[in-house]
């Protein structure tokens, strides 16, 4: 499948088509800086002087560039399809080697962060657990009452940036008896993903 | 197990024939029981107090006391009786009868004693969904399994029962099967220790 | 195979199975032997199953025998194939397996007793693994099936499965009744017990809070005379004393209120705040009906303030009446203390006169009154003096009954002291007693059970030293296996090598011959040869591999006839067709039993 980008996007891109390989590599360079740490001015600004251009252009080509890349992701675009796109919008050859050289390396991370985007509610992180007894409470000096205490971390993801995840510690406790059914309910759901049915629904969709 | 001095002297005064009549002392022991077990105010008991309010009054907190003493201190009743036959003056009877009534009623009162405290929310059951995911918002193409976990939990602040939700993919939920199994594999090794 | 044999034959003699000296091997066991071994483990594992130990005579009784002795072993979770041939028509490798499963069954009560916990520590860690398991076989159950957050077992006992009923530990200050010091309270306090004071049962607020409340209650009855004890007693205890003072003010005020007769201010106090609501209440009815009765109302209100002050007027009238009365009374008080001052004097002065009347009649005749009086002093001195040495003779001996009963007294004080004592430390001692007594039987019984589960002695170094031999032929094996792997690894490494070298260096040939077949004959022909030899060579190591195939599967086969001999069909299958005869002969002389009954 080709990506069909609109036309605002295009004429943004259209600024690298013409310049040389190594000004592009530079831009790959700025579009990664803006993935992970967000826009850049001062960059920019320094970019602009030496092609002797508006700093704005400069600015829309780097988020062009990102947002080429990030849809192609989004897509899930094979190498072969987004060489065509690449092509279908005027970069030369060695633009585009260049281009796949950089959508190759980044497509996992992005592909990785934009599964994450998608829902913010709490994600199970991590559990640690202990076993005791209670041995004596204020009100009932002699007992053995097996507990086991949970301590669930829960991940919430809300953007790209890596500073963003929150954490939250959920202290839980049951006993013996409920342990074993707890593990028994979620050893039960694990097996029904591999269920002959929800293979079939896993092949349908695809 | 340790009784204050008023207690104490309640309990004597409970073990006096002269002081309180039997059929007045079983009365005694029927109602604290109610009260510990079933959380019923003792009516009979207000009855018995038109004479000699102050006595009645003085043994039955004196009987609830002690009752609840040696529930909370695991007494073993042998000890108990000989406790009541030489250090309150209990004839032989009554102190068999207190006895028998704490040994008939004991894992009673100490699962109510055992009410009392705070702990942290009790896990007591767990529900899943298990959804496909097709399509988001910023992804075309997803194409994974998504559960959706909800602990049941009971708090010791209200009656009713909350419960805690978090999403899991399918290995995050493999990574918490393991360590769930791993616990359990522990309490089973602890109980054929 | 022959370590496990051993170690089966070893168990089936532990578990009581008459297996003679010379029997080392499963394979000379015979179906009577198998069928005993196989109950007497069933036996052990399951006592009361009441199979017969040996084979009866009868066909069908002998099935009916084996068929419940693999259903048996199918309880016990067997998951191989059984059934009543197993035992009756056995093959080695079956029964092997049937036995290992059974022995590894054999509950190892000997094992775990030595591990009987002693001490604190033990018994703890034991009872927790008793709850644990307690809590781990008892099934799940949903929340509404439990009562208040606790599952109570069929024995009585009970274990917490959830939280959702716990109450906070909240107390409240409780007001007992003290009857042993009676005496010290006042008529008051006593009245406030007997009558007002609620049973500590209703003094709670929440029926949570009791059990907390007795607790605390019992708590603080300890620790306070420690408290006071140690000079502690801080500002927080008046206060509270004075606040628990005003609780029960306030507690009793209902029925203060009620009852007449009892002039306290704080009835007093009551009855005013009453008269205040009431005024407040005719107030607001005169504002209703104001418009219409004004006039009336104003007249009315002049009488009545004319009443009022008349009222205030004679009030004040009457204050003063009372002032007057009080100061006419005191007065008269003061004049009645005078007047029996006054004759307190007379009588006195009335008393000198006498005296002095009597000493104006002696003096007439004053020296023989003199002296008479003189003789009677003296007189009355020897008097004297003869009742102090007789009051002298009588005290002495009294004096010294006294000291004696005194000292007679004390000593038997301090030898009754002496004998509290000496019973306080009996009893002490006999309780002590008691409790060692106590401790002693619990251990005995305790000993007791740990030492009938010891008697039974098993073998283990002999097991020990087995497997320890069986895991050292298991590596010699091992080692075996990976040499020869290894070896074939390297050839087949050879071999691939080889078949590449011949790849290629047929193409090179021919490659160069194919270009000069062109030009040459007898390149031509010379390519020819090569094509047919290089076709015969691999028809030869194809016929090779063939071979190699065939011999393969002439060991497996040689192995399946080996295994197959191994359950011994034939001797089974003459077994079996001798025990149909008998059968069908049993059932014939059955019938003609049935007919000639007919």
């Amino acid at each position: 499948m080709l990506l069909s980008l609109k036309d605002d996007q295009k004429q943004h891109l259209s600024v690298l088509i013409s310049q040389p390989t190594n000004v592009l590599q530079d831009f790959c360079k700025l579009a990664l800086d803006f993935l992970l740490k967000g826009p850049a001015p001062k960059l920019y600004q320094t970019a602009a002087q030496k092609l002797s251009v508006q700093p704005e252009i400069i600015r829309n080509a780097v988020e062009g560039l990102v947002n080429l890349i990030v849809e192609s992701c989004r897509h899930q675009l094979s190498d072969l399809d987004f060489r065509d796109s690449v092509l279908t919008l005027g970069f030369t050859e060695e633009h585009q080697e260049i281009l796949e050289v950089f959508y190759k390396e980044k497509k996992q991370e992005i592909h990785d962060a934009l599964s994450r985007l998608t829902l913010d509610l709490p994600h199970y992180y991590d559990l640690e657990w202990r076993f005791e007894v209670q041995l004596a409470s204020r009100a009932l000096q002699h007992q053995v009452t097996p507990l086991i205490t949970m301590n669930l971390t829960l991940e919430t993801k809300t953007a790209l940036a890596s500073g963003s995840t929150s954490r939250k510690n959920v202290i839980l406790q049951t006993d013996p008896t409920n342990l074993v059914h707890i593990a028994q309910v979620l050893e039960e759901a694990l097996r029904d993903s591999r269920s002959q049915h929800s293979r079939q629904i896993q092949r349908s969709f695809k | 197990m340790e009784l204050c001095v008023d207690i104490a002297a309640g309990l004597r005064l409970l073990g006096s024939p002269t002081a309180i009549t039997e059929d007045c002392f079983t009365k005694l022991l029927d109602a604290a029981i109610c009260a510990i077990v079933d959380g019923q105010k003792a009516t009979n008991v207000s009855q018995l107090c038109n004479s000699k309010g102050d006595a009645i009054k003085e043994c039955y907190a004196a009987v609830l006391s002690f009752l609840i003493e040696a529930a909370r201190h695991d007494a073993d009743p042998d000890t108990l009786s000989d406790t009541l036959l030489q250090d309150y003056n209990f004839n032989a009877q009554r102190s068999e009868k207190l006895v028998g009534i704490y040994r008939q009623h004991k894992t009673k009162l100490q699962a109510a004693l055992s009410h009392i405290g705070t702990n942290a929310p009790h896990i007591i059951d767990a529900s899943w969904t298990l959804d496909y995911c097709v399509k988001t918002t910023s992804l075309e193409q997803v194409g994974s399994f998504i559960y959706l976990i909800q602990f049941h939990t009971e708090s010791c602040e209200e009656d009713c029962v909350s419960s805690v939700k978090f999403l899991c993919t399918q290995e995050e939920l493999q990574d918490l099967v393991w360590k769930m199994r791993d616990a359990v594999r522990h309490v089973e090794k602890i109980a054929n220790m | 195979m022959e370590e496990v044999d051993n170690i089966i034959i070893h168990s089936l003699r532990q578990v009581g199975c008459d297996i003679e000296e010379d029997v080392d091997s499963l394979k000379h066991f015979s179906t009577e032997l198998i069928i005993e071994a196989a109950v007497r483990c069933l036996d052990v594992i399951h006592p009361g199953l009441g199979l017969p130990h040996s084979l009866p005579d009868s066909m069908s009784a002998r099935f009916r025998v084996g068929a419940s002795i693999a259903q048996a072993c199918k309880n016990l979770g067997y998951s191989g194939d059984i059934g009543y041939q197993t035992f009756l028509y056995s093959g080695e490798t079956d029964i092997r397996r049937v036995f290992v499963f059974l022995i590894e069954k054999l509950p190892k009560e000997s094992e775990k007793s030595i591990v009987e916990p002693i001490g604190r520590i033990g018994l703890l860690e034991k009872a927790v693994s008793e709850t644990v398991k307690k809590q781990l076989t008892s099934p799940w159950l949903p929340r509404y099936c439990r009562r208040r957050g606790i599952r109570w077992h069929d024995d009585g006992t009970w274990s917490r499965e959830g939280c959702g009923h716990h109450q906070p530990f909240i107390s409240c200050n409780l007001d007992v009744p003290k009857t042993a010091n009676s005496k010290e309270l006042s008529q008051a306090w006593r009245e406030y017990y007997v009558h007002h004071l609620p049973l500590v049962t209703e003094q709670v607020s929440n029926r949570h809070q009791l059990l907390p409340s007795l607790i605390t209650l019992n708590a603080k009855g300890l620790l306070t005379p420690l408290q006071q004890a140690h000079g502690v007693t801080p500002n927080w205890e008046t206060s509270g004393i004075s606040q628990q003072l005003t609780e029960c003010i306030t507690r009793s005020l209902d029925g203060c209120s009620g009852a007449p007769g009892k002039e306290s201010t704080l009835t007093a106090l009551h009855i005013q705040d009453n008269d205040k609501n009431r005024r407040k209440e005719t107030n607001s009815r005169f504002v209703l009906s104001e418009k219409l009765q004004f006039t009336k109302r104003r007249e009315k209100e002049e009488e009545m303030q004319l009443a009022r002050e008349e009222m205030e007027r004679l009030k004040q009238c009457l204050d003063s009446l009372q002032l007057d009365v009080n100061k006419l009374t005191v007065k008269l008080s003061q004049i009645t203390e005078e007047k029996s001052h006054e004759e307190r004097a007379l009588r006195i002065k009335e008393e000198e006169q006498t005296v002095k009347k009597r000493t104006y009649d002696l003096l007439p005749d004053a020296d023989s009154n003199l002296s008479a009086l003189q003789a009677s002093v003296e007189s009355s001195a020897q008097t004297l003096v003869v009742l102090a040495a007789q009051w002298e003779k009588h005290r002495a001996p009294l004096l010294a009954q006294y000291r004696d009963a005194r000292e007679h007294n004390s000593n038997k004080a301090s030898e009754s002291q002496k004998k509290v004592d000496a019973l306080r430390n009996l009893r002490e001692k006999s309780r002590e007693l008691g409790e060692e007594v106590r401790h002693k039987e619990q251990l005995h019984s305790q000993l007791v059970t740990e030492y009938e589960k010891v008697t039974k002695d098993i073998n283990r170094s002999a097991y020990t030293r087995r497997i320890m031999e069986i895991i050292g032929n298991i590596a010699k094996q091992k080692e075996d296996i990976d040499k020869v792997l290894k070896d074939t690894k390297e050839l087949q490494k050879e071999i691939n090598n080889l078949t590449g070298q011949l790849d290629r260096s047929f193409t090179v040939a021919d490659e160069l011959i194919f270009q000069d077949a062109k030009r040459d004959e007898t390149a031509r022909k010379a390519y020819k040869l090569l094509a047919t030899l290089h076709s015969d060579c691999s028809d030869l190591v194809q016929m090779v591999e063939e071979t190699g195939a065939t011999v393969r599967e002439i060991r497996d086969l040689e192995e399946q006839i080996e295994t197959e001999s191994a359950k011994n069909v034939g001797a089974n299958l003459d077994r079996i067709s001798a025990d149909l005869h008998q059968m069908k002969q049993e059932s014939a002389a059955l019938t003609a039993q049935l007919n000639a009954k007919s």
